[in-house]
C-alpha cells in the first residue's frame, strides 16, 4: 500500500492485529516525473509499505478491512495519499537464492579456501579446499563469526593439539566440523535444532568426502553422550550462555571449546560464566564488533 | 573512498526472531544481501529486547555488504504498553480498546523524536495521537 511516513506505526500495527507477520517499507521522494533527482517542485513524500501474511489468509476480507480502516487513518492524521494498491502470492522464486550470485571463492586463515559448488578454484600446494553450499542453512565462511572459528580450529591443528573428535553445536552448513575434518580430526558429531541445516551439512560432508567420520542430526545437546577434544558453538552469547553448562560438559579435560557469535562487548560475561564450569581463555580473536574466543577445559 | 550504497531497506521485526521467512527474506534477498547472516546479527544485537517489534533500516552496498542500525520500538508499541494493554482495536472504526493522556502521548513523543524524522515535538505529538486515534485509543 502506498502512505505517507507518519502513519507507518499505525498501519503496521493494524496489518499486524490482522496477523501480519512482519512489514517493510521504503520512503520516496518522488518529483513530477518520478525521479527523485528532480529539482522542482518540493515533492510529498511517499511511503510504500508491504506486509507478508500466511498463505492461509482471506486476501479479500483483509483488503476490505482496509479499505474500512482508511476513513480512520484521515481521520486521525488527516487526509493523505493512503491507497491499496496490490495482494500477490509469493512463491518462492529467486530471492532466496539470488545472494548466491556475490557468493564466490575466498580464502580464510592460511590454508582454508572456501568455494561455493558452482566455482571452480586453483588452490595451493598446502591449502584446504572446502566446498560449501548454504541452502537456507548458516555458514558460508564470509561471515565475521565464522571465519574467526575457522581460523581458531586452523591454529589448533597447526599446534601439537590435534583434535580426534570434535563437537559441533549449531552446525548450520557443517562448514567448522567439515574444516575439522579436513584438518585431521576422524570423528566428528554435528548437531542443530534445525533439521533443514541438518541435511545441509550432511550433503556439504559428502561433498567434501569426509562423509565417513561426519554425523549430523538435531539431537539435542543435553541427550549427547560422552566428550569431545573439540567443542565448537558458533551461535549467539546469550545461548551460548544458556548452554554453558553441557557445552563444558560435551568436552574432555584438557580439551578445547571454541566459542563464537558473541558481540565484542559480551565477550566478558562469556568467559566468566564457561571459567564456572572449569574453563580458561586460551586465545581470542575481534573482527569488527564481534569475537571468538578459544577457552581450554582444566586437565 | 565510502562505498556505495545501492538499497535502503526499511522492516519492522521481532527482536530476536529473525528467520529467512517473509519479510526479511524477500526483502533483502532482491538485493543479493546473505539472509542469514542478517538474521545471526540482528538476533545477537537484539536479543535482550525478544518479543519486542523493533524497526530496522538495513543499508546494503554494492559488494553485497550491509550495515544496519535499530531503533525505537514503534509509536503503537509503546502507547500499548503505556495504556497497559496487549492489542488494539482490530477495528478501531467502530470498536474503541482504550484511553491514554495527553502526556503519555508527549512522553511517547519526546522518546521517539529522533526516529519520526519531524520538524519539532509538536508534529511529533501530532503523529503519535494519530497513532493513538487510529489504534482505538482515545486521547484524554
Amino acid at each position: 500500500m502506498e502512505t505517507r511516513r507518519e502513519t507507518v506505526d499505525a498501519i503496521a500495527h493494524f496489518l499486524s492485529a490482522h496477523g501480519s507477520i512482519g512489514t517493510a517499507y521504503d520512503e520516496q521522494l518522488l518529483g513530477p516525473s518520478g525521479d527523485p533527482a528532480d529539482p522542482i517542485p518540493p515533492p510529498p513524500r511517499v511511503t510504500r509499505l508491504t506486509a507478508y501474511f500466511p498463505w492461509d489468509t482471506d486476501l479479500w476480507m483483509l483488503k476490505q478491512a482496509f479499505l474500512d480502516f482508511l476513513p480512520v487513518l484521515s481521520d486521525s492524521f488527516g487526509p493523505g495519499p493512503e491507497a491499496f494498491l496490490d495482494a500477490a502470492e509469493i512463491t518462492d522464486s529467486g530471492w532466496a537464492e539470488k545472494w548466491k550470485e556475490h557468493f564466490h571463492a575466498r580464502k580464510i586463515g592460511r590454508r582454508i579456501v572456501i568455494k561455493p559448488s558452482w566455482e571452480e578454484v586453483t588452490a595451493g600446494k598446502d591449502d584446504v579446499v572446502l566446498t560449501i553450499d548454504p541452502g537456507q542453512a548458516f555458514g558460508t565462511g564470509t561471515h565475521e563469526t565464522t571465519r574467526m572459528c575457522l581460523c581458531l580450529i586452523e591454529d589448533l591443528y597447526g599446534r601439537d593439539v590435534s583434535p580426534r573428535t570434535v563437537l559441533d553445536v549449531g552446525t548450520g552448513t557443517g562448514i567448522l566440523g567439515i574444516a575439522a575434518a579436513r584438518l585431521g580430526a576422524e570423528r566428528i558429531l554435528a548437531i542443530d535444532t534445525d533439521p533443514v541445516a541438518v541435511e545441509v551439512a550432511e550433503g556439504n560432508a559428502a561433498a567434501n568426502g569426509v562423509a565417513h567420520g561426519f554425523r549430523a542430526e538435531c539431537t539435542p545437546l543435553p541427550s549427547i553422550p560422552g566428550e569431545f577434544d573439540l567443542v565448537c558453538g558458533n551461535l549467539i552469547a546469550e545461548i551460548l550462555i544458556d548452554l554453558a553448562i553441557d557445552l563444558a560438559a560435551r568436552c574432555a579435560r584438557g580439551g578445547h571449546l571454541i566459542l563464537s557469535g558473541i558481540l565484542c562487548e559480551k565477550a566478558g560475561w562469556v568467559v566468566e560464566e564457561f571459567a564456572k564450569y572449569g574453563t580458561t581463555l586460551a586465545d581470542k580473536s575481534v573482527d569488527g564488533q564481534w569475537c571468538a574466543l578459544l577457552l581450554r577445559r582444566e586437565a | 573512498m565510502a562505498k556505495k550504497i545501492i538499497a535502503q531497506i526499511k522492516l519492522q521485526i521481532v527482536a530476536g526472531k529473525a528467520n529467512p521467512s517473509p519479510p526479511v527474506g524477500p526483502a533483502l534477498g532482491q538485493h543479493g544481501v546473505n539472509i542469514m547472516e542478517f538474521c545471526k546479527a540482528f538476533n545477537a544485537k537484539t536479543a535482550s529486547q525478544e518479543g519486542m517489534v523493533i524497526p530496522v533500516v538495513i543499508t546494503v552496498f554494492a559488494d553485497r555488504s550491509f550495515t544496519f542500525i535499530t531503533k525505537t520500538p514503534p509509536a503503537s508499541v509503546l502507547l500499548l504498553k503505556a495504556a497497559g494493554l496487549e492489542k488494539g482495536s482490530k477495528t478501531p472504526k467502530r470498536e474503541k480498546c482504550g484511553k491514554i493522556t495527553r502526556d503519555k502521548v508527549e512522553e511517547i513523543a519526546r522518546l521517539k523524536m529522533t526516529d519520526l524524522d519531524v520538524k519539532d515535538l509538536a508534529a511529533a505529538i501530532k503523529t503519535v495521537e494519530g497513532t493513538a486515534r487510529s489504534m482505538g485509543l482515545d486521547v484524554v
